[in-house]
C-alpha cells in the first residue's frame, strides 16, 4: 500500500490544474493526492464512493460522484478500485466484503481486516473522547495499545469548538495550522471527536418538516447543539471552504442559533488563495473578544 | 378574495405559473401569482440570504417576501430529499422569514416521489376547514395539472424553433405570452385539448424571413430554475434566438414531474447512456440536480443532430459542476466533438459580458456549420 504525501503547496497546486476553478478547496487537494500517487506507479487507486454514512441520510453530491469524477477528469489512471459506502441500503461489512473481493481476499481475511479496522477506530474515538488532538491521537495508535494516556490539564483561560468538515479541521496545510495556532494562543480547541460519540445519534431537526439529510452536516449541528446547549465552550469556529454547497446553509443555522443563545461564533471560509494573515487577524480578534467578555461579565458578577 | 378562501403564494418559476394557479386553485384556495422575477425583487432577497446560496434560493424568497407584503399567510414551496442543496430551501426560509417577523407558514410539497401521494395531503390542508377532496376530484385536478404543464412545454419548444427566423423582433415572446394567457384561461380538459391546435396556430402566425442565413441548432439544458426562468439566465433562450440559434429545450418542468412520477422513458434512456459510459466518468447514479441527464443529453446529442450545447447552472450548484468538469474533459480530449458552453449565474448581471460570449460562441458554432456544410 502506497499513501500519497501530506497536503502541501505542490499538492494544491497539481489539483488545481486538472480541476475546474469553481469546485470546492478539498476537492482541488483531492486531485492532488491522486496526481501525486499516479506518479508513484501504483497499480490499484482506492477510491470511496461514499452514498451514505448512517440510515437515511446523502453525503454530498460531489461524494457521490467522486469515482466517476476522478474517472472523468484525469489522464493515465490506474485501475481504480471503487469501493460503495451505502448505509441507506446495506451494512458496511457487504461494502468491505465486496472491496476484498477484488483484491482476491478470502471470507475470513476480509472479516478480521475488517474487526480489526473497527478495533482501531474505537481506539481512536476513545483517544480523541479523552481530549487528545487529532494529531496526538494519530500518534499513540501506532504505539504499544496497553499504554494508558493522561491529557493534562493545560488551564487556558478559553476553550473554542472548532467545527467543520473533517479534511478542513484535521489537515493543517488546509486550515493553515489553525489548531496549532490556537495552541499558541493559550486557547484550548475541541474539535467534534472529542465530544462523546453517543450525541451524535440522535436525528437533527431543522424544522418541524425538515430533517437533515446530510451525513457530515449531521454530525456538526448535532456536536454544535450539545455545545451549546450544555455551555461547554466560550466560542464557536466553523472552518468550511468556499464553494461548499452545505455548509452554506448550515452556517445560516448556526449563526442563527448562536445568537439567540448569546455565544460567540465566526465563519472562516477558506480556498487556496486564502492568505495566512488574514485569517490569523481573524482568529486573533475572536479569541480577544471572547477575553474581553469574560473579563467584564468576571468583573460584573464581582461587582 | 371570497369568503373562507385561503390565501396560496407559490414561487415563480418561469412560464410554469398557470399550472401552479390551477393547481391551488382547483384544490379550493385562491392563489397568488408573484410578479415576474425582476432585479428589484433579487435585491430584496439578496438581504436577507445566505452569503453563497445558490441562485434560485435568492429569488424565491424575494418571491415570498413580495407575497407576504402583500397579505399572504401560507406560502407552497416545493422540497427533496436530498442529496443536493434543494430540499433545506423551505426549511430556512421559513426560519429567515420567521426572523423578519413575518406571520408564515410554508407548506413543503414534497417532490422526492410523487406516487407516494404526499402532494394530495398538501392539497387538503390547502383546503382549510370544508370538507376534503375526493379522489376522484384530486385525480382531475392532477390532470389538469399535467395537460397544463403539457402545453406550456409545447409552448416554450415552439418559442425556440420560431424565434430565428421571426421577422419582427419580439414577435415570438408576444405570441408566447398570448398562448400562456390561453393556458391560464382554459379550465377544463375539453378546453385544453383544443388549445393543443391553438397554440400551434398562434407560433404560425408568426411571420417568418426565409432560410437564407445559416441556423443554429442549440441545446438549452441544466439546472431546471436556472433554465426555465427568464430572469434567473438572463434570457439566454432569447438571445441565442436573436443570434439566429433554433434553442431546443433540454429540460422542461413537465418532463421532470413525469421522471418524478416514473413514467419517463426517456429519462431512463439518459441514465442508460451515462451508466454505460463509465469507463470514461459517465456518472453511476442521481447525484441530485440533473447532472445525471445532463450528461446523458449530451453523449445522445453528441451523436448528430445539433450544434451547440448550452449548460446554465447557478454559481456553485453542487451536481451541476461536477457535471461540466466531466463534459469540459470528455470535449477537451475530443471523445464527444459538440462543443459545451457553460454559464454559471448569480446575482451579478453582466449583460454584456453575457452577449459577448454568447456572440463569439455562435460565432464559432457557425464557422464550423459552414465548413461543413461547403465539406472542407
Amino acid at each position: 500500500m502506497v499513501a500519497s504525501e501530506k497536503t502541501n503547496a505542490g499538492t494544491l497546486k497539481e489539483g488545481s490544474r486538472y480541476a475546474i476553478d469553481e469546485i470546492c478547496i478539498p476537492l482541488k487537494v483531492y486531485y492532488g493526492h491522486v496526481v501525486n500517487l499516479i506518479g508513484k506507479e501504483i497499480d490499484y487507486l482506492f477510491v470511496p464512493r461514499y452514498i451514505s454514512t448512517t440510515f437515511g441520510t446523502y453525503m454530498c453530491p460531489k461524494f457521490l460522484g467522486l469515482p466517476d469524477l476522478i474517472r472523468g477528469t484525469i489522464n493515465n489512471l490506474p485501475r481504480i478500485i471503487e469501493m460503495e459506502i451505502d448505509l441507506r441500503k446495506k451494512p458496511i461489512f457487504y461494502s468491505m466484503l465486496e472491496t476484498g473481493r477484488k483484491l482476491n481476499g478470502s471470507f475470513s481475511q476480509i472479516k478480521s481486516a475488517f474487526e480489526e479496522s473497527v478495533k482501531t477506530y474505537q481506539r481512536f474515538r476513545i483517544i480523541m473522547e479523552a481530549g487528545f488532538t487529532f494529531q496526538e491521537a494519530f500518534d499513540s495508535l501506532a504505539k504499544n495499545p496497553a499504554e494508558v494516556l493522561e491529557r493534562r490539564p493545560t488551564g487556558n483561560p478559553v476553550k473554542v469548538a472548532v467545527v467543520g468538515h473533517g479534511y478542513n479541521v484535521h489537515d493543517p496545510f488546509v486550515n493553515m495550522g489553525l489548531i496549532k495556532k490556537l495552541e499558541d494562543m493559550k486557547v484550548d480547541a475541541v474539535v467534534l471527536e472529542n465530544l462523546p460519540v453517543q450525541i451524535f445519534r440522535q436525528k437533527t431537526k431543522i424544522s418541524e418538516t425538515l430533517k437533515n439529510y446530510w451525513g457530515n452536516e449531521e454530525e456538526i449541528l448535532s456536536g454544535v447543539d450539545y455545545l451549546f446547549k450544555n455551555n461547554l465552550v466560550d466560542g464557536v469556529i466553523f472552518l468550511c471552504s468556499f464553494c461548499c454547497g452545505p455548509d452554506s446553509l448550515i452556517d445560516e443555522i448556526i449563526t442563527r442559533d448562536a445568537k439567540t443563545r448569546d455565544i460567540p461564533y465566526i465563519c472562516v471560509v477558506m480556498d487556496e488563495h486564502s492568505g495566512q494573515v488574514g485569517v490569523i487577524t481573524r482568529v486573533e480578534a475572536f479569541v480577544d473578544m471572547i477575553l474581553r467578555r469574560k473579563r467584564s461579565r468576571g468583573i460584573k458578577e464581582a461587582g | 378574495m371570497s369568503e373562507g378562501k385561503r390565501l396560496v403564494a407559490f414561487p415563480h418559476m418561469g412560464n410554469n405559473w398557470p399550472a401552479f394557479k390551477s393547481l391551488f386553485e382547483n384544490a379550493g384556495a385562491e392563489a397568488y401569482v408573484p410578479g415576474k422575477n425582476n432585479a428589484r425583487g433579487l435585491e430584496c432577497g439578496l438581504k436577507f440570504s445566505p452569503e453563497w446560496i445558490c441562485l434560485p434560493f435568492k429569488i424565491t424568497i424575494a418571491n415570498f417576501i413580495e407575497a407576504l407584503d402583500k397579505g399572504v399567510k401560507t406560502i407552497v414551496m416545493a422540497s427533496d430529499c436530498g442529496p443536493c442543496r434543494f430540499g433545506f430551501y423551505h426549511a430556512v426560509q421559513e426560519k429567515i422569514l420567521k426572523d423578519l417577523g413575518y406571520d408564515v407558514e410554508i407548506k413543503c410539497l414534497l417532490q422526492a416521489d410523487l406516487l407516494t401521494f404526499e402532494w394530495a395531503d398538501l392539497l387538503q390542508s390547502i383546503r382549510g376547514t370544508r370538507l376534503p377532496l375526493s379522489r376522484f376530484k384530486l385525480l382531475w385536478i392532477a390532470r389538469i395539472f399535467f395537460m397544463k404543464l403539457q402545453l406550456i412545454q409545447l409552448a416554450e419548444k415552439l418559442e425556440g424553433k420560431t424565434r430565428p427566423y421571426e421577422v419582427r423582433r419580439g414577435e415570438t415572446t408576444k405570441a408566447l405570452e398570448r398562448c400562456l394567457k390561453m393556458i391560464d384561461e382554459a379550465g377544463t380538459h375539453q378546453q385544453l385539448r383544443g388549445l393543443k391546435h391553438l397554440i400551434k396556430e398562434e407560433f404560425a402566425k408568426v411571420e417568418k424571413a426565409g432560410r437564407e442565413k445559416i441556423i443554429l441548432k442549440v441545446v438549452l439544458t441544466g439546472e431546471i430554475f436556472v433554465a426555465l426562468d427568464c430572469f434567473a439566465n438572463q434570457d439566454v433562450k432569447k438571445k441565442l434566438g436573436e443570434l439566429g440559434c433554433e434553442v431546443c429545450m433540454g429540460i422542461s418542468l413537465y418532463d421532470w414531474v413525469k421522471h418524478k412520477a416514473h413514467v419517463n422513458f426517456h429519462r431512463k434512456y439518459l441514465e442508460y447512456l451515462s451508466k454505460s459510459h463509465r469507463d470514461i466518468g459517465g456518472l453511476q447514479l442521481d447525484i441530485g440536480g440533473e447532472a445525471f441527464w445532463v450528461l446523458g443529453q449530451y453523449i445522445d446529442f453528441s451523436r448528430g443532430g445539433i450544434d451547440g450545447f448550452v449548460h446554465v447552472y447557478p454559481f456553485t450548484c453542487m451536481p451541476e459542476i461536477t457535471a461540466k468538469s466531466i463534459i469540459t474533459k470528455w470535449y477537451n480530449d475530443g471523445i464527444f466533438d459538440v462543443p459545451p458552453l457553460f454559464l454559471g449565474f448569480d446575482e451579478h448581471a453582466g449583460e454584456a459580458g453575457l452577449m459577448t460570449r454568447l456572440e463569439a460562441y455562435t460565432d464559432l458554432l457557425r464557422t464550423k456549420k459552414k465548413k461543413l456544410i461547403n465539406g472542407n
